[in-house]
């Protein structure tokens, strides 16, 4: 009788865990959270349970929850694979960089021909700014799975950090062809065009994006700023942020110099004009990418 | 009691068609005080969620209450199915329903005539709690079609590893019983967007339910398919392509008249002064069907708690209501705020006339 009462409480503590597991991959994280807490009522240490809710709580964003639930279930199964990858990706999340790199280490010399441990270990290189680092380990990730998506995002990102654009464009178009709808790929896209200056083509790209997850804060604010720098009326300001502060600094002295010389030659109201215009150049370049910023917030995208 | 709701759980899963044995887990649902998930199991059955009980200080989750409170509270009843006349307000969205939905149903030689088929996919999409479920209830019932619903408690059984088969079932079922009205409730989880799903499992169960939209092997004739979700954004987009979900339809939160009509209604057995319904309205704006249940249940308790330490007997006021109208945010509006970003910043407004429309004549 105790026998089948065990295996009947295996049975249910199987069935609530995966539908945890398909409430997590669709967003569902009431229901979640709701099955969570009736897996915990039949056994309150068990590692499965634990690793679902060290998940949960890294998708609501509850880093500190996560670090606990994290810690709790390292004690009750400190070797299973998914609890200590799941922590080494929430002390990430956490800024401890560290102690993740050292979880990372120890898993990899366990499993050493897993790609997503290496990948992911080329991710908090990333994060940690060890950026030839992070390339190399993103290669070895794609090496040991060309489709690796997250070894893609390494190198994409690293090639993006040291400037090659086009590199990370090139490797984009080729993942997009087996897999178009990706939003990760769309997400690495937009960032691409923002490198590349061509900010209407990103604010499309984001647009697509917000428009899938409209709850995203950061997309909002990301197509407020997009729509804001591809705006006509900045166009001085991102002239401005193109040329950098020795472009511009060169500009104010030619500007001065300019200025200068009509007031020697006698043109003093163009001396004035070009002052007063030059004047108000300068405060837009300043501040005309925030004032749009503030317009578009109240208007729209349009 | 823990062991006879799994019991019965899984019973439900074995017959999900067995209106009785849903009328039992809901019941039990409801004694455990979870009344939100028995709420949904009661809107599939078309009844009303009957009263809490007294010690569950749990708000009712469900959308519209159109019978008195003394008449729910006995669950032995039997209801007539909701018709669009037992719907409070909503009276944009019936014509919308009427002429896009219903009509099509009632008039098959016009439609034959015009070799337009009937049946088909529509999408309800709204805030949680403004009823959506109780349309597609209405819907069935004007179209004097069948209905089959699919709950969210379904859709986890579904997620267990039997999700082709079981959908499978429920369009054979519907195609048996036709002319019907197949209602998936809680459609953003059963069809989640491909491209933001996490694993192979949930794309294979959207082509399943694409390939059974798309009655590959069957005749979707006389076969109305009605989805509703809060998120309809998160519906796969392939959902929503021609002879899918293909019309959509906004469920708006209720507006001033409707929200009157509803706190008439739910307060109908309840001792009060003469109340002003009007300003009651006007101080609840947004606020759902669902939202003003809680605003009902928090005077009551105001109420109650105040005779208890007073000793005095006395009605419900409008000042006891009113002050639960402040206490009690609509839960509308976290989903509006998602929508104005869909809609302002997104430039999902072409896609979501009604809801852009709509958002432009409301404050939040």
């Amino acid at each position: 009788m105790a026998e089948v009462d065990e295996m009947n409480r295996c049975d249910e503590l199987d069935i609530l865990q995966r539908k945890v597991s398909a409430c997590l991959d669709v967003d569902r994280h009431a229901e979640a959270r709701e099955l969570l807490r009736r897996a915990f009522e039949i056994d309150p240490d068990d590692p499965g349970t634990l690793a679902l809710a060290i998940r949960f709580e890294r998708r609501v964003e509850n880093t500190e929850r996560a670090l606990e639930v994290g810690r709790r279930a390292l004690a009750v199964a400190p070797h299973d694979y998914e609890t200590r990858f799941l922590f080494a990706l929430t002390l990430k999340d956490a800024g401890r960089y560290p102690e993740a790199e050292r979880l990372l280490l120890q898993l990899i010399r366990d499993f050493p021909d897993d790609p997503d441990l290496i990948a992911y270990y080329g991710l908090l290189m990333f994060y940690a700014l060890h950026v030839e680092k992070a390339e190399a380990l993103g290669r070895e990730a794609l090496r040991l799975d060309a489709e690796n998506t997250i070894g893609q995002l390494v190198a994409n990102l690293s090639a993006l950090s040291r400037g090659d654009a086009n590199a990370a464009s090139a490797a984009l178009a080729r993942a997009l062809d087996d897999d178009p709808d990706s939003e990760v790929l769309l997400n690495q896209i937009g960032l691409v065009l923002v490198e590349q200056g061509r900010y209407a083509e990103a604010l499309d790209v984001f647009q697509r994006l917000l428009r899938t997850s409209p709850n995203d804060e950061d997309y909002v604010d990301l197509v407020i700023r997009l729509r804001a720098m591809s705006h006509p009326l900045t166009w001085i300001s991102r002239t401005a942020q193109r040329v950098g502060m020795v472009g511009m600094f060169a500009v104010y002295v030619a500007c001065i110099v300019s200025i200068h010389q009509l007031n020697e030659h006698g043109y003093t109201r163009a001396a004035m004009w070009t002052a007063i215009a030059w004047i108000l150049i300068v405060v837009w370049s300043w501040t005309g990418i925030q004032v749009m910023q503030r317009w578009v917030r109240a208007r729209g995208v349009r | 009691m823990k062991d006879d709701l799994d019991r019965l759980e899984k019973e439900l899963l074995e017959h999900p068609f067995d209106t009785e044995r849903r009328r039992t887990y809901a019941k039990a649902l409801m004694g455990a005080g979870r009344v939100a998930e028995a709420g949904k199991q009661f809107e599939l059955l078309g009844e009303p969620l009957p009263a809490p009980p007294s010690d569950a200080a749990v708000p009712a989750a469900s959308g519209l209450h159109l019978v008195p409170a003394d008449a729910a509270a006995s669950a032995e009843v039997e209801h007539e199915t909701i018709g669009f006349d037992d719907i409070v307000g909503m009276e944009e969205v019936k014509k919308t329903v009427r002429l896009r939905i219903i009509e099509p149903f009632k008039n098959p030689g016009l439609f034959a005539r015009f070799r337009k088929k009937r049946g088909g996919g529509v999408m309800l999409y709204g805030p949680p709690g403004c009823g959506k479920t109780m349309l597609a209830r209405a819907v069935a019932h004007e179209c004097n079609a069948t209905f089959i619903g699919v709950g969210i408690s379904e859709v986890l059984n579904m997620w267990i590893g039997e999700s082709e088969r079981l959908l499978s079932a429920f369009f054979e079922r519907a195609r048996a019983e036709r002319p019907a009205v197949l209602f998936f409730d809680e459609l953003d989880a059963l069809a989640f967007s491909r491209s933001k799903a996490r694993s192979e499992h949930s794309r294979t169960r959207v082509n399943e339910f694409l390939a059974q939209l798309d009655g590959m092997d069957a005749d979707n004739d006389q076969l109305l398919v009605l989805g509703a979700t809060n998120m309809p954004w998160d519906v796969d987009p392939a959902m929503k392509r021609p002879g899918r979900f293909d019309r959509q339809v906004f469920v708006p939160p209720p507006d001033a008249s409707a929200r009157a009509e509803m706190f008439r209604v739910k307060l109908f057995d309840i001792p009060t002064e003469a109340l002003d319904f009007r300003r009651l309205a006007e101080a609840s704006p947004n606020a759902s069907g669902a939202d003003i249940d809680g605003m009902i249940e928090l005077a009551k308790e105001h109420v109650l708690d105040e005779i208890l330490s007073g000793g005095t007997e006395r009605p419900m006021r409008d000042a006891d209501l009113l002050a639960a109208v402040r206490d009690t945010e609509p839960s509308t509006v976290e989903w509006l705020r998602t929508a104005e970003n869909l809609v302002k910043y997104g430039s999902g407004g072409g896609q979501y006339k009604e809801l852009a429309a709509f958002l432009r004549t409301v404050k939040f």
